[in-house]
């Protein structure tokens, strides 16, 4: 992805040959961001309304990336975070719930798609992870499924390195938790 | 209790999306790209917007004039409504009215 990523941006700054990076940045990470999208907001319209919202804003700040390929995908993570946290801000506002509450509501959302199960295991998890803290439930996410680094959770979050990591290992013990009972 | 193993689940999730989905999704925001090349429109757009919003200020301001005059021309129909009663039917108009009179009678 690093080698990708570089070449992503060769292709950016060659102002005659942007718009085939873009091409490939769009290409690279679509699925990507769209789970991470929606995992955040539960349902499937939300996310998709998010993710054309993110490209709109990547495209449009792409003079404005300072990075090098090794940024390029937390850049693009923190552009995905910030757009569903506003979405999730917006629905708080007009309910008077917090973030953190809101999730608890989402969970409720939470039904296993391809069934009509509501008890498999791929549920309990997501309601589990949505029942965490705003904070940990998305450093969580972001090295569980994304499998970003602590750095890369770091520059999305804008909370430390370390932060990062105490709140992984808290959020995984409360998973762990929520799945045993 | 047996302790959860995150093996369980691993990276499933109970999602699924539509099919064609991220087809239609990297289509859309390749369109991004596209639409901003078009440069005439780009260069172009600031003015068309203000000439929009131009347009749109003289149409308020000559609906708001249409309407006054049209204001105008319904009072000047209703005095020529009641100029066209006669006098005969105008008093037994009047002289059925009485202002002191319990409104609950008329309902």
């Amino acid at each position: 992805m690093t080698v990708a990523n570089a070449e992503i941006l060769r292709l950016l700054a060659d102002s005659d040959r942007r718009n085939e990076g873009f091409a490939l940045l769009v290409e690279a990470y679509t699925e990507p961001l769209y789970w991470h999208l929606r995992r955040m907001v539960v349902v499937h319209e939300e996310a998709e309304d998010a993710l054309q919202e993110v490209w709109i804003k990547i495209f449009a700040s792409l003079d404005d990336y300072r990075g090098d390929g090794d940024a390029l995908r937390a850049w693009c993570y923190r552009i995905a975070t910030n757009a569903a946290i506003d979405r999730l801000r917006r629905r708080c506002r007009w309910r008077f719930v917090t973030i953190d509450n809101l999730g608890r509501e989402l969970a409720g959302l939470v039904t296993y798609e391809e069934s009509e199960s509501s008890e498999s295991v791929e549920v309990k998890f997501q309601r589990a992870i949505l029942s965490l803290p705003a904070k940990q439930r998305l450093v969580f996410n972001l090295r569980y499924y994304d499998e970003l680094t602590y750095d890369e959770i770091s520059r999305v979050t804008g909370i430390s390195e370390s932060s990062c990591k105490t709140n992984y290992h808290y959020a995984q013990l409360r998973v762990k938790e929520l799945m045993t009972r | 209790m047996k302790e959860f193993d995150f093996e369980n689940v691993g990276k499933r999730m109970p999602y699924s999306v539509p099919e064609g989905f991220f087809e239609g999704a990297k289509r859309r925001a390749g369109e991004i790209a596209a639409s901003s090349q078009s440069g005439v429109h780009c260069r172009f757009s600031p003015i068309f917007s203000r000439v929009a919003i131009a347009a749109a200020v003289v149409l308020a301001l000559c609906g708001a004039a249409w309407w006054t005059v049209d204001y105008n021309s319904l009072e000047r129909r209703h005095e020529r409504l009641l100029a066209d009663i006669s006098t005969d039917l105008l008093m037994e108009l009047v002289s059925e009215y009485d202002p002191t009179a319990d409104e609950s009678e008329y309902y």
